[in-house]
């Protein structure tokens, strides 16, 4: 409900953002496009594909844990563990100019990563998978990473396909 | 004459700006405040009396990770004791912090393996 809400809310700025540049005397849009960097620099926490790559299935949940750390989730007695992470691609900094006014901000794309993993009954990695999806937020303020509920619902999906 | 007073203004300027001392190295961090963590010899009551309340506990109690912020003075706050700083919600916020230990310990309550992963520069 939040990140519909969340979406919505991105979505009428966007459409704001578009009447305003039709109706404005001036107004200037600059997409930056960098490489992934963490969304927040509070929230800092990100998984590089070199961590990722070190996955075996010979690793133990102890392995696991010492190579990438705490996961943010985990479930069914530690059987299943989920690292999700927030990274921003893009910034579109934009300037209206009416008479009378100036005004701007910043639009970041999101991407959520979730990295889902599953150990056997001894400990064992038997499975994992990275899932990615894409947002977008006004500001580096309103980014947010994906709620549990999201997560569980991903994992749930993953389980039903799982071997 | 004047270009020399320039070049002593433009000297302190761009001492001023190099007066943050840098990140601290994961070697320098392991030699200094977490010195006191060696595998085979400190218990897990010396790292629960350092660190408080870990944030996530694996295989029973056997693997504990607790979520630091390390300052570039080389200052360690566990995330336990900086309630109004963290978000220990159910989103998995990392909020402020720098790195995560991970602490692995054997039969006899003694620290068997640890790791220090940095999750972001320090402050």
């Amino acid at each position: 409900m939040g990140s519909m809400l969340h979406n919505f809310r991105v979505a009428l700025s966007l459409t704001a953002i578009a009447s305003l540049a039709l109706c404005c005397s001036g107004c200037l849009v600059v997409p930056i496009g960098h490489k992934e960097t963490p969304a927040s620099p509070n929230d800092a926490r990100a998984l590089t594909p070199q961590m990722i790559a070190t996955l075996n299935p010979a690793m133990s949940r102890e392995e696991v844990l010492l190579q990438l750390g705490e996961p943010d989730f985990w479930w069914d007695g530690q059987r299943v563990f989920a690292y999700q992470w927030t990274m921003s691609t893009l910034d579109v900094i934009w300037v209206a100019v009416s008479p009378g006014s100036i005004f701007g901000g910043d639009i970041r794309a999101l991407k959520f990563h979730t990295l889902l993993m599953e150990f056997d009954a001894n400990g064992q990695l038997k499975r994992w998978e990275q899932f990615a999806s894409n947002s977008a937020a006004l500001g580096e303020a309103d980014v947010i990473s994906p709620r549990k509920s999201s997560v569980l619902a991903l994992k749930s999906r993953w389980r039903s396909t799982g071997g | 004459m004047n270009h020399k007073l320039l070049l002593i203004v433009l000297g302190c300027v761009l001492c001023g700006c190099d007066a943050q001392p840098q990140a601290p190295t994961r070697d320098q961090i392991e030699k200094g405040p977490l010195s006191f963590v060696q595998d085979g010899t400190t218990t897990r009551e010396d790292v629960l009396l350092r660190f408080g309340t870990p944030t996530g506990q694996f295989e029973g109690d056997r693997i504990l990770t607790f979520r630091l912020a390390i300052s570039r003075a080389l200052e360690v706050t566990p995330a336990s004791r900086v309630a109004l700083t963290y978000r220990h919600d159910d989103q998995g916020v990392w909020n402020g912090t720098t790195h995560e230990l991970v602490v692995v310990f054997d039969g006899k309550n003694v620290v068997q393996k640890h790791r220090l992963i940095q999750i972001q520069d320090p402050r």
